[in-house]
């Protein structure tokens, strides 16, 4: 295969080969971990601008319902006919909103980005297990993402029925205008994804566990690793089961199958003659996938957090161990709870009950990880670096989005709070700011390893300030509303008297949106200035102890130019009393603690193939491996 | 803050409105009649002054013929079959969203209706709309550009302003670099922001707590949402406690611990007694919460009392209707191919049922005449052949559903004759202080009955009954006294989104005194006229209709 060829490449002229890359091979096929990070990271930064004016007009509409904007018309055309959105596009946006930011943003562009940047970095290999499938990856989600913006252009418009697309709303045509040709592009948009999902998932899980360098054992791999490891195995186990709910979709609206539909009488059309179906099926397919997401978009922010806390803090992280075991606790109970977002669908109050216990179990291993963040910056020597600033705001805003499921995970409270502002107010604190928070801070604190070069710390600290403000701004009051019963996803609430007092909180949302829509303006000319025009960075700029600080900051296909460095230590040895500096990099050897002599030096022309047999010894303790560290494990 | 949206406002323009109703004279009488009928069929959909789903309404009379809108309003979807030109191009410019049919509504109460709407009568109809927008609302009309420029001068003032900052943020660092004067420190800058941001932070949320928190919901209007309420204070309790210790916490540190030249940071990497204690202190609290939620929700979920009142609540798009049993106390069972224009809840009533028969066999020929004639085309074009394939897809679904309706013939079980008295009430009326049991159904997509005054919420779902069982304590009278507000009503909302008019589906809800709900459910009206007894009444409908 390509694959072979490539590394045969490498072993005759490992320097010389990349220069003679092609320009499409270098930069647009790529099959390079580092080059398809930054494809990511990249498009995913550009579907998060979209994803984020789609919501500033929808916000617009929210504060000013009976202004007209000409700019409105002029941009969106019969979708905005005087200054004003239709409802069915108000509809539409917020449906692309939420898939755009659920998926393509927080998902692609968050995982997608850092798994593949640091999992071959951090564990010490060449690259991804397959660096073939791993292009695949990235060009399945380019696809998917022009599939799904191509839906902002049919006539009828893009899927409008909400981003969870609950039948029968979004299997009738007949319902509203979006669930015609733009529902069938956004059901294939997601298809594509799902595929990108599952070929970049299986890479990391086996780069992780096979691809290993020497004595990087599993009780020695970097949080982010352990956080990036069971985000893909949860994308692995829930993804295809969206695949499914989504293909029995596409059936019902194309050819005449009846999974989700039964006795409907529709405007337009009469009476259907789909019978047996139950609209609540397609609601257990998604959230079995919806529920775990909600973890595959918080899990690598949180990993990403460890790393840039530790390393500004100073610090070791406080409880590695009970870290990664509150990771697994999670990634486990992740797939228990998936009910809690159906409480009121009619569902057996029985289930109810169960998902309850489970969703409120889930707090515990998540309040253990606030408590050992705050352990780690006590005491600490912290460094204010723009990346360290928006760890620490994941962890504030994780904590306030977090409290608050404990009244939704309660299928009682959840009774009156469902589909209100309170739930809007919740998962945008918890997954939606605190993941995008953790994605800038991985983007702040890794900009030097993918690009050589500092972002402006000044206008860092800036957009870290506005940003971190307007989120409070904007969610914060939005829990009043919920609790005061507004439903979500309301187009305008002028003509119910009842929600007319919360029209000040309206204006002052979106106003507070405005401004940190604009602070990314901010964020957007200081990332790609910097890309060009940043100052240089050392090759460890933030003298952090693990792997990928240890390569050369010139881009080098295979990572590092000689022998991969071998690993000795935890990744958290900050600090140490009995180190002069104040930290010490995984490769250092430790006297006191390694057992196994060192082996001879390699030649550095040593072809990347023959670390094959070391993985794989590795990997025959895996199993054991894993046990032992969750039974308590000496380091 | 001040409630600019108030009472006084609405107040206003209701009397004005009464005062141009009375102004109109000679239509006056009608159009009162029209009011009533306007906010219970149409406000979902229209507005008099603005589009909604459907077109604004101001002058449709002059627009249209008279007969015409009658036509219309019965069954558009008919008119658009036979090619009327207007009301094709009427479909097409609405995105092709489908108006609801008004087969029950005589052509006197559509009379009614439109001289409501030549009145203008929209200050009365939407008094919040108008009394929301204050000072610009009137300006609205005038359109353009005086409008544009406010929008636009916030987006430059504040870019603006942007620039200043980084500007300021610039120069300073320039100074200090020219001086070498360290008194711009990012470092020590960035902490003491941490502290500001907990002061503000804290402050924001007591501001919040004090000027948003009186403006959510009064204590709950039934009994088990007195129980809620009690659960949901203790929750606020714990975990306010801990949002508040956490963010000190957490900001405290960040601010005390700062980067310190020469210090060097505890190398504490791990202390297990302290990880037990938190992870088991979560731990009971959160028992202790499950415990109470668990016992609740099955209370909350048990069987309704045996004596409970019976109400069907029927969700559609886009609005609510309310099915009451007759004399017999039982609702009458339901299909959804009976539903057509003049039964739109599928009641099983034998005089539908033949109604709707002929209507369906008519339809099925209708499209079998086109299917014929289409099939004569040997060689269609593309366009041609859509046509053909809609209307194979149009013929299908006919015979399907004329197929399941001579199946239904006969049926005694569905045919029971409970549902010949049943009542279709406009509001919904309940009782105080006893139990209601509310069923749920929805015709086409998923809605959600969300009356957040009673804590009650349950989705309605095509194919798939639901229920919900409360009692509500506060009569309509007693939460407008506690409310201060004497036209504040009760309202059952859609909180499941349902497409474009999700935003506007609303029924109103009224609690009163057993004497009055009584009073009020004995003056409802059958709609197919039958006596009570009998389930044979063929010809009677035409009667109940007008």
């Amino acid at each position: 295969m390509a694959n072979a060829t490539h590394s045969a490449a490498h072993q005759e002229a490992h320097e010389h080969h990349h220069h003679e890359e092609s320009f499409i091979r270098k930069y647009v096929f790529s099959m390079d971990h580092k080059m398809i990070s930054k494809q990511f990271l990249i498009t995913g930064i550009i579907m998060g601008v979209i994803g984020m004016i789609m919501s500033l007009l929808f916000r617009l509409q929210l504060a000013w319902p009976d202004q007209e904007f000409g700019f409105l018309t002029t941009l969106l055309g019969k979708w905005a006919p005087d200054g004003k959105l239709d409802p069915n596009y108000y509809l539409a946006l917020i449906t692309m909103h939420g898939t755009i930011m659920v998926f393509y943003v927080l998902t692609a562009g968050l995982s997608g980005t850092f798994s593949n940047l640091l999992i071959p970095l951090q564990v010490g290999a060449r690259d991804m297990a397959s660096p073939f499938m791993n292009m695949l990856s990235y060009w399945f989600f380019f696809a998917s993402s022009v599939v799904l913006m191509s839906s902002m252009f049919v006539e009828t418009g893009p899927a409008a029925a909400g981003w969870t697309v609950y039948p029968p709303l979004s299997a009738l045509p007949q319902a509203m205008p979006g669930s015609g040709a733009g529902m069938t592009l956004w059901l294939v948009a997601i298809v594509l994804f799902i595929a990108s999902s599952l070929l970049g998932g299986i890479n990391y899980i086996s780069t992780v566990l096979n691809m290993r360098t020497k004595g990087m054992s599993m009780n020695r791999m970097p949080l982010t690793i352990w956080a990036f490891f069971f985000t893909a195995v949860l994308g692995l186990l829930a993804f295809p089961v969206l695949l499914g709910g989504g293909l029995l979709l596409i059936f019902d609206r194309s050819f005449g199958t009846s999974f989700y539909l039964s006795d409907i009488w529709v405007n337009g059309a009469g009476a259907l003659n789909n019978t047996g179906g139950s609209p609540i099926l397609f609601q257990h397919l998604f959230w079995f996938l919806g529920h775990p997401e909600v973890y595959i978009i918080l899990m690598p922010a949180l990993g990403i957090t460890s790393e840039v806390i530790a390393t500004n803090a100073r610090k070791p992280i406080f409880g590695y161990t009970a870290m990664i075991i509150s990771l697994l606790g999670i990634a486990f109970l992740s797939f228990l709870v998936w009910g809690h977002h159906m409480f009121v669908t009619g569902m057996n109050p029985f289930l109810g009950e169960v998902f309850m216990i489970l969703t409120l179990i889930i707090a515990v291993p998540s309040a253990v990880k606030t408590f050992n963040y705050l352990a780690t910056i006590w005491k600490g020597n912290i460094q204010f670096t723009p990346g360290m600033l928006f760890a620490i705001g994941l962890v504030s805003l994780f904590i306030s989005g977090g409290l608050t499921g404990i009244f939704l995970g309660n299928a009682t409270l959840d009774i009156n709070l469902h589909d209100t502002y309170f739930v809007v107010a919740h998962f945008h604190l918890v997954m939606g700011s605190a993941a995008i928070f953790g994605m800038l801070a991985g983007i702040y604190h890794w900009f030097p390893r993918m690009y050589g070069r500092y972002m402006n710390n000044t206008l860092g600290y800036i957009h870290f300030w506005i940003t971190f403000a307007s989120a409070y701004l904007v969610f914060f009051p939005m829990h009043f509303m919920g609790i005061a019963g507004v439903p979500r996803r309301y187009y305008q609430f002028t003509l119910l008297p009842e929600f007319g007092v919360w029209m000040d909180v309206n204006v002052l949302i979106t106003v507070a949106a405005i401004i940190g829509g604009l602070a990314q303006v901010l964020f957007l000319y200081n990332f790609f200035s910097s890309i060009f025009r940043g100052k240089k960075s050392p090759q460890n700029p933030w003298k952090s102890n693990t792997l990928e600080w240890t390569a050369p900051v010139e881009r080098i296909h295979g990572n590092w130019p000689g022998e991969i460095p071998t690993v000795y230590r935890w990744p958290y040895d900050y600090s140490r009393p009995d180190s002069e500096e104040d930290f010490i990099p995984q490769n250092v050897p430790d006297e006191g603690q390694t057992a196994e002599p060192l082996k001879p030096k390699t030649a550095p022309t040593e072809p990347e193939r023959k670390e094959v047999p070391v993985s794989e010894e590795d990997n025959g303790t895996v199993h054991f491996s894993l046990l032992r560290r969750l039974f308590g494990f000496a380091r | 803050m001040n409630n600019r949206f108030g009472t006084t406002l609405s107040r206003i323009t209701l009397l004005l409105a009464v005062i141009l109703l009375s102004f109109a004279g000679t239509n006056a009488a009608d159009a009162t009649k029209g009011k009533d009928l306007f906010n219970q069929h149409c406000t979902s959909c229209h507005a008099i002054d603005s589009k909604l789903i459907g077109p604004a309404l101001a002058g449709v009379n002059e627009r249209r013929e008279e007969a015409w809108l009658i036509k219309w309003i019965k069954n558009s979807q008919a008119m658009i079959k036979a090619g009327d030109p207007t009301a094709v191009k009427l479909f097409e410019d609405y995105n092709k969203v489908a108006m609801n049919s008004f087969e029950q509504l005589s052509d006197d109460e559509i009379k009614d209706i439109l001289a409501y709407i030549a009145t203008g009568g929209e200050k009365a109809a939407a008094p919040a709309g108008e009394a929301q927008n204050g000072d610009t609302g009137n300006t609205v009309t005038t359109a353009g550009n005086s409008q544009k420029t406010p929008t636009w001068m916030i987006v430059v003032i504040l870019l603006g302003l942007f620039i200043i900052v980084v500007q300021v943020f610039n120069i300073l660092k320039l100074i200090s670099e020219y001086t070498g004067k360290n008194f711009f420190n990012p470092n020590k800058t960035n902490a003491r922001l941490m502290l500001v941001f907990l002061i503000l932070g804290l402050a924001g949320t007591t501001w919040e707590f004090a000027v948003h928190g009186p403006l959510t919901l009064p204590e709950a209007a039934s009994s088990h949402g007195l129980d809620i309420d009690l659960m949901f204070d203790i929750t606020l309790y714990i975990t306010g406690f801990v949002f508040v210790v956490t963010q000190v916490a957490l900001f405290w540190f960040a601010y005390r611990y700062q980067y310190k030249k020469g210090h060097r940071a505890t190398f504490y990497a791990h202390n297990n007694r302290l990880e037990v204690i938190w992870t088991v202190i979560p731990a009971i609290a959160l028992t202790v919460l499950v415990l109470n939620g668990f016992n609740m929700w099955s209370s909350i979920t048990a069987k309704a009392p045996e004596d409970a009142h019976e109400i069907e609540v029927f969700a559609y798009q886009f609005g609510w209707k309310a099915r009451y049993p007759g004399q017999d106390k039982t609702l009458g069972n339901s299909n959804f191919n009976l539903i057509s224009g003049s039964n739109e809840l599928g009641v099983a009533v034998d005089s539908e049922y033949d109604k709707i028969v002929a209507e369906a066999k008519e339809t099925l020929e209708d499209l079998q005449k086109e299917h014929d004639f289409l099939s004569l085309n040997d060689n269609p074009t593309n366009e041609e052949a859509e046509v053909i394939a809609e209307n194979a897809v149009k013929l299908k679904r006919a015979q399907g559903h004329y197929n399941r309706l001579l199946a239904l013939k006969g049926n005694e079980k569905l045919f029971n004759g409970a549902g010949n008295d049943d009542l279709f009430p406009a509001e919904i009326h309940v009782p105080v202080d006893e139990p209601v049991l509310m069923r749920f159904r929805a015709r086409d997509v998923i809605h959600s009955a969300y009356l957040p005054y009673f804590r009650v919420q349950m989705n309605c779902v095509p194919g798939m009954p639901t229920q919900f069982w409360f009692e509500p304590t506060k009569t309509t009278a007693q939460i407008r006294q506690e409310k201060e507000d004497p036209n504040f009503d009760y309202y059952l909302f859609c909180a499941k989104i349902c497409g474009a008019a999700h935003f506007n589906m609303k029924i109103k809800v009224v609690v009163e005194s057993k004497e009055d709900y009584k009073k009020w459910l004995a003056n409802q009206k059958t709609r197919y006229n039958t006596p009570v007894q009998a389930n044979t009444g063929e010809n009677n409908n035409e009667v109940a209709v007008n």
